[in-house]
């Protein structure tokens, strides 16, 4: 790895980094307030009258929400929360996508890749940058929720349950990394590899989704990184999901060092 | 011992059904300043980037300093200036900071080097870069390639968007590093260029080589313009030498261009009578031009 990259990566991104976890915090404190503001019970009774959106949630958390409708359980959806994924998908996407075909799209990479650095070197610079971001990113949802949790008073919140849920969360953001670092070391042009990574994340999404209206889904379920990401079943039954855990990861392993191999052989076109 | 810098045998690099080069065979001297040139789509801009490491060539070999351009690409660039023919940067640095982390990932110790260039290229470098006009771009171009005092330089098109007083300064910074016995290759439209900086010069067309050779030897090759105006009689009429490619103009002014020997084509004019005569020196433009005509014509 070379220090001067990661540095100049590191000051390239630090204001957006700082963007996502001003907004992520914002988001998990306004959810602790809006979830603070509702009885619990009365949240219950809309999910059993209104089942497709009960169905819609427990896509996202991992499990029927009916099976744990305690402060702890709603706050697990906070952790699965579309406006969540949002922001730290799109966080994810700027920096991949810049840092290796936004190079090559901008014409910079010619510079970039003729210092004395190795293509292996260059990738794995920057995608170092990438998981090291991700942790305040990942930390601003559990800092958010602290924050949130203090200020409303809600103690019956487990901060150190949320803290396995937001470990998982990072595993997921580690496979997120790794799959569209792979894709923007594959595509010359941004757009291109944009539009990869946002059909393979809504595949996943989608076949979350449809899972829970449509059991013979579930023969395929294992295919989208959300199978492996449950926050409801790690608040209820207060576990690490090591199995999940190491299939993010390893998967992750595996799309970056294809990632690799292709980045290593490939040419830099003229801009 | 092996002097030269650069090698190439047989190199050929395709695009899909393109074939950008065809089998290029090029040397460049150690202590040269050596110009490359062609016709758009000759197949220089593949040539450079595959010396420096972003394209693989389809097949062949080149080397650089002895080592393969591909396998060995981090060892030669550490010794390398490289200038693109668009160079692009990260627009929201400084041209300070940049030139700076471009110090720090090849090691440090190029910040002296930058100021003198600093200086020698007259370039503000607290701005960011992108309130930099083309030719401030094209100075900090030259300056990332010339900072480290690389034992090779290879610019494509350095002169670019450069005022006059300014390639001046890139001229005097060229001699300054062949003097120094480092190599310098740059690819280059401006004939004018060509002929004040460089010892050798190959000539590329359709990714081959078509000439190659010191600047002497092609200024022999190439051919003279002759122009003469007769006392009396019809110049078209005239039996005229071999090499010697004649136009009659409406006023009885004959233009021509003549290839071969200046002994032959003064005993040819001593035969004639003429009322005035002027010979021009070899024009390399000439030369260049009928090698770029003839790509056209192909």
């Amino acid at each position: 790895m070379n220090s001067a990259l990661i540095k100049k990566t590191f000051r390239d991104y630090l204001l957006l980094t700082l963007g996502a976890t001003v907004l992520l915090m914002a988001f998990m404190i306004l959810f602790m307030f809006a979830i603070n503001s509702m009885p619990l019970e009365e949240i219950g009774k809309v999910w059993l009258r209104v089942d497709w959106m009960r169905r819609l949630i427990g896509s996202l958390i991992g499990s029927d929400v009916l099976d744990s409708v305690t402060m702890q359980g709603m706050v697990s959806v906070a952790f699965s929360h579309p406006l969540m994924w949002i922001i730290i998908i799109a966080f994810l996407l700027t920096v991949t996508s810049g840092v290796i075909c936004g190079e090559v799209d901008r014409g910079t990479m010619d510079l970039l890749a003729t210092l004395p650095l190795s293509r292996t070197s260059l990738y794995t610079s920057l995608t170092f940058v990438t998981l090291v971001l991700g942790l305040p990113v990942c930390g601003a949802v559990w800092i958010g929720l602290w924050l949130g949790r203090a200020l409303v008073g809600a103690h019956e919140v487990q901060m150190d349950v949320m803290a396995i849920v937001a470990c998982h969360l990072y595993a997921a953001y580690v496979f997120l990394a790794c799959f569209t670092m792979a894709v923007s070391a594959v595509c010359s042009r941004r757009t291109t590899a944009l539009t990869i990574d946002f059909v393979a994340i809504f595949y996943s999404f989608l076949l979350n989704l449809l899972v829970m209206f449509w059991s013979a889904i579930e023969k395929v379920a294992f295919t989208g990184f959300l199978h492996y990401y449950a926050p409801l079943p790690i608040v209820r039954d207060r576990v690490w999901r090591w199995g999940d855990m190491t299939v993010l990861i390893l998967c992750g392993l595996v799309f970056w060092t294809a990632g690799l191999l292709v980045f290593r052989r490939r040419d830099v076109p003229a801009r | 011992m092996n002097m030269n810098v650069i090698e190439t045998q047989s190199l050929i690099k395709t695009y899909g059904s393109i074939q950008a080069l065809a089998g290029l065979n090029l040397e460049v001297p150690k202590g040269s300043i050596f110009g490359f040139l062609g016709p758009n789509g000759a197949g220089k801009t593949t040539t450079l980037r595959i010396l420096v490491g972003l394209l693989r060539s389809t097949t062949g070999r080149a080397t650089v300093f002895g080592k393969d351009v591909w396998r060995d690409s981090k060892v030669i660039c550490s010794n390398v200036g490289y200038l693109p023919g668009d160079v692009r940067f990260h627009d929201w640095m400084t041209g300070r900071a940049y030139l700076s982390f471009c110090d720090q990932a090849r090691g440090n110790g190029a910040m002296a080097e930058i100021e003198r260039l600093q200086s020698r290229f007259d370039l503000h470098l607290n701005r960011r870069i992108r309130d930099y006009s083309r030719g401030m771009k094209q100075k900090l171009g030259l300056m990332q390639a010339l900072m480290h005092r690389p034992d090779l330089l290879i610019l494509d098109e350095p002169g670019t968007a450069l005022d006059p007083l300014v390639q001046q300064t890139l001229y005097e910074e060229l001699r300054a590093v062949a003097a120094d016995g480092r190599t310098v290759l740059f690819s280059s439209h401006t004939l004018s260029e060509v002929e004040q900086l460089c010892d050798r010069v190959a000539i590329i067309r359709g990714g081959r080589l078509i000439e190659s050779g010191t600047i002497a030897a092609l200024r022999e090759r190439a051919v003279r313009r002759v122009e003469f105006r007769l006392k009396g009689g019809d110049p078209a009429r005239l039996a005229y030498p071999e090499g010697f490619d004649a136009h009659v103009g409406g006023d009885g002014v004959v233009t021509a261009t003549w290839k071969g020997e200046v002994d032959r084509l003064l005993s040819w004019l001593a035969t004639v009578k003429l009322a005035d005569v002027s010979i021009g020196p070899p024009s390399l433009e000439d030369l260049f031009a009928a090698y770029y005509r003839e790509d056209h014509d192909t």
